[in-house]
């Protein structure tokens, strides 16, 4: 499969073609991280935030590709794990300590907003996802959902993300929200 | 553009900088306003996080070669090495124990019909061990043609310094059936070379590994030109020899009652794999349409 079919593929949604370049490349992007003082988990979870960094940018159409898919990805994945070695070596225990309690805050709502998005069905899931992370078109969310027209979709898509704002709402007060 | 659009486009980061700081500043002021804004952020954060653990998810569901750092291309590189070291060493062996018995009856005549049967078969030797990549152990008499150079090889260690024979010598000098030892655990990733054809390995540990019908075979994928479609399994590892780059693969297995049958999916077809094929065997396409079906309800899991 050549690069253009693979981009192609992913602007259309198709995510079988992000497993093709997973297999594809991941000896050489995991060998990258760990010849880099990474372990083989690092090196797995730093690929694999990589090719959706990639993804993600394709799908939403806002990459111009100039180089090979390879080198893009190398590259994404490089500067990850420049991050992440960076930020590893900024955690200190006081710094844990101070970010504690504004961590707990933050995780207690994203549970209760992640509960709200289990009890969507599935296809609102996706849309709202679809939409929200992968932005991608109302077009290709109808086409790959297997929905009837792009009108259909964004009624869909409107009717899921009043239920999710209502269904957090319900579980949270306005105030929950203020600092 | 209605609010609900608004708030979507901030979200996005499409707002252009002036209608964002605008919105940003108004909400400093509104605390209602502000609430909102925060649990929009909140939900697209983990809607973020949803789709990125999906995609995560399916990503370990890829078959992926075994890729530490004594696997793959480093074995390869070590076994040709080990191979190039065992065949120099051993024809220099095999020559220094040829030209010895020869050098002492200096003072016969000479003759000018010299010993033709034997040297010339020395620098062929040599070039045959060159040329081997893998050594890998003794199978059985009606190995191809490669699997006998690679005998020759193996063999060479046990030897000694006489184990460089003929191939005539082959056939008359019985070799003795030998157990291989139990090789320890840092050694694991060496032994993939060498096939065990007494080895069979527990039910208990096979059914453990074959809970899932997605099987959780080691892959390995070898470029090759001189075979366009082919495979080997050993070692609980399946090895493809060809374009495989093309497209994705992936290996299924089929539990039944007492056994286990795999099968390769590669561009919507699929092919029988048997786990006994330790030679590099074709792959051959499954006409059965109703095991067909079953494999492709399997696939779409």
């Amino acid at each position: 499969m050549k690069d253009h079919d693979i981009l192609e593929r992913i602007s259309r949604g198709d995510e079988s073609a992000l497993d093709y370049l997973y297999q594809k490349y991941y000896r050489m992007m995991t060998n990258l991280i760990r010849k880099n003082n990474g372990t083989e988990q690092d090196a797995k979870d730093i690929y694999q935030d990589a090719l959706i960094v990639f993804w993600q940018k394709v799908v939403s159409n806002e990459l111009v590709l100039t180089s090979k898919i390879s080198t893009y990805i190398y590259s994404i994945c490089l500067n990850l794990w420049r991050k992440e070695l960076d930020r590893k070596s900024k955690l200190t225990y006081e710094t844990q300590q101070e970010s504690g309690y504004f961590d707990d805050d933050n995780k207690e709502r994203n549970l209760i907003i992640r509960d709200c998005i289990s009890q969507l069905g599935d296809t609102c899931k996706k849309i709202l996802m679809y939409y929200y992370f992968d932005d991608m078109s109302m077009q290709d969310i109808a086409s790959k959902l297997n929905l009837a027209n792009v009108d259909t979709a964004k009624t869909k898509k409107y009717k899921c993300k009043k239920r999710l704002d209502s269904l957090v709402k319900s579980k949270y007060s306005a105030s929950d929200f203020l600092d | 553009m209605t609010n609900f659009e608004f708030f979507d486009q901030y979200l996005k980061g499409k707002l252009s900088e002036s209608k964002r700081s605008a919105l940003e500043d108004q909400a400093s002021h509104d605390p209602l306003l502000q609430s909102e804004l925060k649990l929009q952020k909140g939900i697209y954060a983990v809607l973020a996080e949803e789709r990125k653990a999906m995609l995560k998810h399916r990503l370990n569901q890829v078959p992926v070669g075994s890729s530490g750092w004594l696997s793959s291309m480093n074995i390869r590189w070590a076994a040709a090495l080990g191979s190039l070291l065992l065949a120099t060493g051993g024809t220099y062996f095999y020559m220094q124990y040829d030209q010895k018995p020869a050098a002492a009856p200096a003072t016969q005549p000479i003759d000018i019909t010299p010993n033709t049967e034997a040297k010339p078969a020395v620098p062929n030797q040599s070039s045959e061990f060159v040329a081997i990549p893998k050594p890998t152990v003794a199978k059985n008499s009606t190995a191809s043609s490669d699997n006998i150079s690679n005998t020759k090889i193996a063999q060479a260690p046990d030897r000694g310094t006489k184990a460089v024979v003929k191939k005539k010598e082959v056939g008359r000098v019985k070799v003795p059936k030998m157990k291989q030892p139990n090789l320890p655990a840092s050694f694991a990733e060496d032994s993939k070379a060498i096939s065990y054809d007494d080895f069979v390995a527990p039910d208990k540990l096979i059914d453990e590994h074959t809970s899932s019908e997605h099987a959780l075979v080691d892959v390995e994928t070898n470029n090759s030109k001189r075979y366009s479609f082919h495979y080997r399994f050993e070692d609980s590892k399946l090895y493809l020899y060809g374009g495989f780059d093309e497209a994705l693969y992936k290996v299924i297995a089929l539990n039944r009652r007492d056994r286990r049958s795999l099968f390769l999916e590669y561009e919507y077809h699929f092919y029988a794999i048997d786990d006994h094929a330790t030679k590099i065997t074709p792959l051959e396409m499954i006409g059965d349409s109703t095991l067909i079906r079953q494999l492709k309800k399997i696939s779409e899991k």
